[in-house]
């Protein structure tokens, strides 16, 4: 078989893993790429005293690139300052990413965009978690026709209450007598005795607030503890247009259970 | 090569950085070079390449600070290091001899079965075989010129020898691998019949 020499391109051509113009040296080309796929494997595992020098596991960012290139290599802080901000990157990135996602699902939720299940459970934990202030917000937004005059009157109502709502007997008084507005918010039976407490609750001073979350409601839900009081708000239900005005607006809608409350309120229209 | 090849960042940036001491310039280096220096010490016989490779990177960090060059000069003085301490190996290996532990399958004395000798001829060890036959100089010239990727002067450099006494020794590294390879391993004609 006739061979011709390897010239030192032929050579520089084998090195780099082909030959142009060189059947015959096709199969020695081969073979000099599976000795160097071979010989060269993946990134080493470093021995221990080089990870103990070096910490290898190291990665370079633009952010980092930046800092170096820009500022004195030669610093101790520079280089502290470098991995203090890659650290930082990293923590920014996984709050902003946990902040964005969090708020696309409020986002949606407070839409009414979520499949109904979700959506119910979204309101639940949102009812549940509304912060007093918002509620207090939305009673005095809710109740503009007559819980405006309400919520204006509510901060005075829960000084008076304070003073006065240190006993039971003390908060009847209030409810029937100082100010008929609380105590006949409970103006309706049954359900009403939840409202009422509510007025009982915004005597003690936290007005408002207290309605809102509707642990008045529950509260009042007790028949044997509110029925005295009930009694006693119903006596003082001497004026119920007032009364319901309070009632309706302070309770319902800082309660935000809309459906549940409004029926109060609405009670409360009905029973006058 | 200006820029390191995974990261993009130029290799100055990468070097001035190690320099320094930031260890993800450090790390950068280790990731793209020491496969090649594992590779050149496997391609040597050296019995531990990944050790090699960890010294050769810490004789590297030791005195990075004083290197002043290109990444071409930076990869001679790699091979440089990483040739020397593969020397050392083999010349420590040679003097106090060879202890191996004993293993059937490397057992001179056994014949291989038919399907372990298959698997040999096509593993690795089969393919790092190749150079085992060339003079030790050759076998130097092409691991460094095929695994390490120098150039001719590199290697030069690298081997203390004048680029004209590389380029002659790969030139006949590559005769005799030509003819190795052209070897068939087969007789050309048919084997004539034995009288009976």
């Amino acid at each position: 078989m006739k061979t011709t020499t390897i010239s030192d391109r032929d050579a520089f051509e084998l090195a780099q893993g082909r030959v142009s113009a060189r059947p015959d040296l096709d199969s020695l080309a081969d073979l000099l790429t599976a000795y160097r796929i071979a010989a060269i494997g993946s990134v080493p595992q470093p021995s221990a005293a080089l990870s103990a020098r070096v910490d290898l596991s190291a990665t370079p960012i633009a952010m980092q690139r930046d800092v170096i290139t820009d500022g004195d290599l030669n610093g101790v802080a520079t280089r502290r300052a470098a991995s203090g901000l890659l650290g930082l990157g990293v923590i920014v990135a996984i709050i902003l990413g946990a902040a964005s996602g969090a708020a696309a699902v409020v986002g949606i939720g407070t839409a009414g965009l979520l499949p109904p299940v979700a959506q119910g459970v979204f309101d639940q934990v949102v009812s549940d978690s509304e912060p007093p202030g918002v509620v207090g917000e939305e009673t005095t937004d809710q109740g503009e026709a007559p819980g405006v005059t309400t919520g204006g009157t509510d901060t005075d109502e829960a000084t008076d209450g304070t003073q006065s709502g240190s006993t039971p007997e003390t908060e009847s008084a209030d409810t029937g007598v100082v100010d008929p507005k609380h105590g006949n918010g409970a103006g309706t039976p049954g359900k009403d005795n939840g409202l009422g407490n509510s007025g009982h609750n915004n005597g003690v001073g936290s007005s408002g607030e207290d309605n809102g979350f509707g642990n008045a409601g529950d509260n009042n839900g007790n028949p044997d503890k509110d029925k005295d009081k009930v009694k006693d708000k119903d006596t003082g239900t001497g004026n119920p247009g007032q009364t319901n005005g309070v009632g309706s607006s302070g309770v319902d809608n800082g309660a935000g259970n809309s459906g549940e409350s409004n029926g109060n309120g609405k009670s409360d229209k009905k029973n006058d | 090569m200006d820029d390191a090849r995974t990261t993009g960042v130029p290799f100055e940036t990468v070097l001035a950085a190690a320099q320094s001491g930031a260890e993800w310039a450090s790390a950068t280096l280790w990731r793209e070079y020491a496969p090649s220096v594992v590779g050149f010490a496997r391609g040597r016989g050296s019995k531990d390449p990944d050790d090699l490779a960890s010294e050769v990177f810490l004789s590297v960090f030791d005195t990075l600070s004083t290197f002043i060059g290109s990444e071409s000069e930076f990869r001679s003085f790699l091979f440089s290091i990483a040739y020397r301490r593969v020397v050392d190996e083999l010349r420590q290996r040679s003097r106090r001899g060879e202890s191996v532990q004993w293993q059937p399958e490397n057992d001179l004395r056994s014949e291989p079965s038919a399907e372990d000798a298959a698997n040999l001829r096509s593993s690795d060890q089969s393919v790092l075989a190749l150079f085992d036959f060339l003079p030790v100089d050759q076998r130097n010239v092409m691991v460094l010129r095929i695994v390490s990727d120098l150039t001719i002067e590199q290697i030069a450099e690298v081997l203390d020898k004048t680029p004209g006494a590389v380029k002659s020794l790969q030139k006949r590294a590559l005769d005799a691998l030509r003819k190795k390879v052209l070897t068939k391993p087969y007789p050309s004609r048919p084997l004539e019949r034995l009288p009976v």
